[in-house]
Formats: structure tokens, C-alpha cells, sequence
């Protein structure tokens, strides 16, 4: 295969600085609608639970919108808060994991590999975020639902720990266009599930190693802060606080 | 009668028991189509018919009419030439037998594997010389590492994992 040579070497002068995937969500703008949920489960294959199922703790959600009510009758508001996997640096759930099943990508991504995942559930219980979602059950979806499966995720079978990737088939094709045409990815041009189907732009997505991109502009306002901050667990995802508080 | 379905059923038991898809006498195509005739004899690219392999993560089977570019105007000289233009006339597909089939559990893509300037015959061996082709060895993980080793390709799980 032919390859442009200052295209190469282009690529090759940006390439060592990796990059680390961060996520912004903006509380103002977030109304709680849950496309991100929806947008979350098409995407990413994840098994569909009935109402038992769910009363019992056994759905699985990538994805969660927190609601708290504030206020009394009548001056009642609804607030939220979208919790996904916080991609920690610092994962408590890593550590635990007596397969390496669960460990953290040079890009900063705290990832798990189904298929060495033993299902001993340690990570999910020291995940302070509960992001973490273990398969009681082997999936399983009515025709014609089958049809609609995401090829680029695997489907997890029952005994799998599974979590939000931050749609890590999205971040490997993005980059894989971006190799080939010897660059780096722009900000903007990769969009996890949820971030693309949020209607207010609550959520942003992009390069942290990039000063120039949006999520690095936001995590620097005076809004910003992270779940369970003194947790000490650093996590890749930074909340806006509401304005009208 | 009885002998008879017993050593059958004892047969497809066995083939069962030892991981039937592995078994190379499934491996017979509907057409014995020959790859050293095409890709060796006659020199044809391999990518004028796996067309896909630079743009998608498969390289893809041609299609029918692919093959009767060529083979409109050729006169049936074997009988598999006839197979095939049995195949076009009732314009039924041929039901090629799949060798290579990745777990779902593996992200492969032929794209970024040959736009690393891999030739197909570093994986798939010698194709131009086979008269039919055989179920590939191994596409085993570290079989897999091995090259990535030696190329400084990434190692990261979440590279070939999804």
C-alpha cells in the first residue's frame, strides 16, 4: 500500500502524545429525556430486562439518569444526573481483578475483556460509581431484535462483568480514519452513543491531551468538578454544576 | 438397515464430539473453484476480487456477476465452469462453505492490516499455489502477537478486543 510520506511523518511527530478520552456533562443543559440511555443500549448490544428483572437489581444499564426531587409542594424540581463509568485513573476496580480482565488503555480508558472476564464480580463491588453491570443471565432479544445487533460489540454471554466503553468501536474507527489519512483525530469527530443522541448537548466527548478541544476548554471551568471527588479516584468524566442552583 | 444408521449416527456423533467445524472433509466447496488457476496461472490481483480488503474490515466473496465478467465469454471446459454457469442461469448464489471465521469476541480488520503494508499472503499463506484452499492453521491470539511484537504494533487489549 502506498503511503504519503509527509503524511507519515506527520502522523508519527503527533502520535507520541497519546491520546486521553475525557467526557464532559453539562448538568445546566441535561433535561433528563434518557436518549442516552436508549442511544446507549442500541449501540452497545446491551441485554434488555424485564420490569421482574429490574426490581430485583439484575438490569443492565451502561448509562443511569439519577433523579432527585428538590423542594415542596407546590415548588417541587426535578434534578439529574447522568452517571456513567467514570473511567477512573485511578479505577478501584482494576486492581481487584484476579484475570487482568479489567485494566486501564494506554488512552486512559478503564476497559474490560469479556472474554477473560471469570465473573467473580470483585470490580463491580469496589466500583464506587456501581457503573459496573454483571450478566445474571445469558441475553436474549425477541425477533426481529436480533437483527438490529451492533456487529462491532460483542454480545456478553451470562457470568460477564460489562460497563460503558465510552463506545470504544466508535474511538477505534475514528482513529483508524484518521491514521490512514496520517493525522490526528479532530475534536468532535468521535461521538460516543450517548453524546451523539443527547438532544441539549449535555454531553461532550473528546481529547484531553488536546488543549485545543472542547472537553479541555470545560474541565477547566469554575463549574466543574467529579463525582466522589474525595474518593481520590481521578475520574476522565467532569460534571458542569448547574448555574441556578 | 439398522447396521447402517447406526454407523451414521455413530459418524455424525463423532464429528460432533471432535469440533465439527475443524473437520477439513466439510470444507468441500459447491465449486471447486481453484485459486492456483486464478491467482497463480492467470495473475489475477487478489484484490480484483476480494475487492473490500482496502476499504472495510472484510475482504469480501465476489459476487456472481463479478465472476461471469470473465467467465461470459469462456466456454465451459470443466465441469465445474458448468456448475457456475448452472448457478448464474437459475441465478441462484453459490453456498461457498466460510473456512475463516474469527470469534465475536476479536476486532480484525483487513483494512489497517494491509494499509500497514501487509501483503494476504503473510496470514493466508501461499494461495496462489493451492488448487483448493484449506482451512488456515491457526489465526490464534498469540499467533497474532507475535507479528504485533515484531512490526511495534499495539499491544493494548482493547486494540483486537471488543
Amino acid at each position: 500500500m502506498s503511503q504519503d510520506p509527509q503524511a507519515t511523518e506527520e502522523y508519527s511527530k503527533t502520535a507520541a502524545s497519546p491520546y486521553k478520552w475525557e467526557m464532559v456533562v453539562d448538568l445546566d443543559r441535561c433535561s433528563g429525556c434518557e436518549a442516552c440511555v436508549v442511544a446507549c443500549h442500541a449501540e452497545n448490544n446491551i441485554r434488555i430486562s424485564g420490569e421482574e428483572e429490574a426490581a430485583e437489581g439484575r438490569a443492565i444499564n451502561w448509562i443511569r439518569i439519577e433523579r432527585y426531587w428538590e423542594g415542596d409542594y407546590p415548588n417541587v424540581k426535578a434534578k439529574f444526573l447522568p452517571v456513567m463509568c467514570q473511567h477512573c485513573d485511578d479505577a478501584p476496580c482494576e486492581p481487584v481483578c484476579p484475570v487482568y480482565a479489567s485494566y486501564h488503555t494506554p488512552e486512559g480508558l478503564n476497559a474490560q475483556v469479556y472474554n477473560r472476564c471469570i465473573g467473580v464480580r470483585y470490580c463491580g463491588n469496589n466500583c464506587p460509581y456501581v457503573a459496573r453491570q454483571f450478566n445474571w443471565f445469558d441475553p436474549h432479544w425477541d425477533e426481529p431484535l436480533a437483527e438490529q445487533l451492533n456487529p462491532d460489540v460483542s454480545v456478553r454471554s451470562g457470568g460477564v462483568m460489562e460497563k460503558c466503553t465510552f463506545c470504544v468501536q466508535r474511538i477505534r474507527s475514528g482513529k483508524e480514519a484518521a491514521h490512514k489519512e496520517g493525522r490526528r483525530v479532530r475534536d468532535g469527530e468521535i461521538t460516543p452513543a450517548c453524546v451523539q443522541s443527547c438532544p441539549t448537548s449535555a454531553l461532550i466527548f473528546g481529547d484531553r491531551n488536546d488543549p485545543d478541544s472542547r472537553v479541555s476548554h470545560l474541565k477547566k471551568s469554575r463549574r466543574g468538578f467529579h463525582l466522589m471527588e474525595s474518593l481520590g479516584t481521578h475520574p476522565a468524566v467532569t460534571y458542569l454544576r448547574r448555574l441556578s442552583e | 438397515m439398522a447396521l447402517l444408521a447406526g454407523s451414521m449416527a455413530m459418524g455424525v456423533g463423532a464429528l460432533y464430539s471432535i469440533g465439527s467445524a475443524d473437520l477439513p472433509v466439510q470444507d468441500q466447496q459447491p465449486v471447486r473453484f481453484s485459486h492456483r488457476q486464478h491467482a497463480g496461472t492467470l495473475n489475477i490481483h487478489c484484490q480484483f476480487c476480494h475487492r473490500y480488503a482496502t476499504q472495510s474490515p472484510v475482504a469480501g466473496v465476489p459476487s456472481m456477476a463479478l465472476c461471469q465478467t470473465c467467465h461470459e465469454s469462456l466456454s465451459e471446459t470443466t465441469p465445474d465452469m458448468k456448475m457456475l454457469r448452472i448457478y448464474w442461469k437459475e441465478k441462484r448464489p453459490i453456498p461457498w462453505v466460510r473456512l475463516q471465521r474469527l470469534p465475536d469476541h476479536v476486532y480484525f480488520t483487513h483494512e489497517m492490516h494491509l494499509f500497514a503494508g501487509l501483503s494476504c499472503t503473510s496470514c493466508h499463506g501461499n494461495v496462489s499455489g493451492m488448487s483448493s484452499t484449506p482451512r488456515a492453521p491457526t489465526y490464534e491470539m498469540g499467533w497474532c502477537l507475535t507479528c504485533h511484537e515484531q512490526r511495534g504494533a499495539s499491544h493494548d487489549c482493547w486494540t483486537c478486543h471488543k
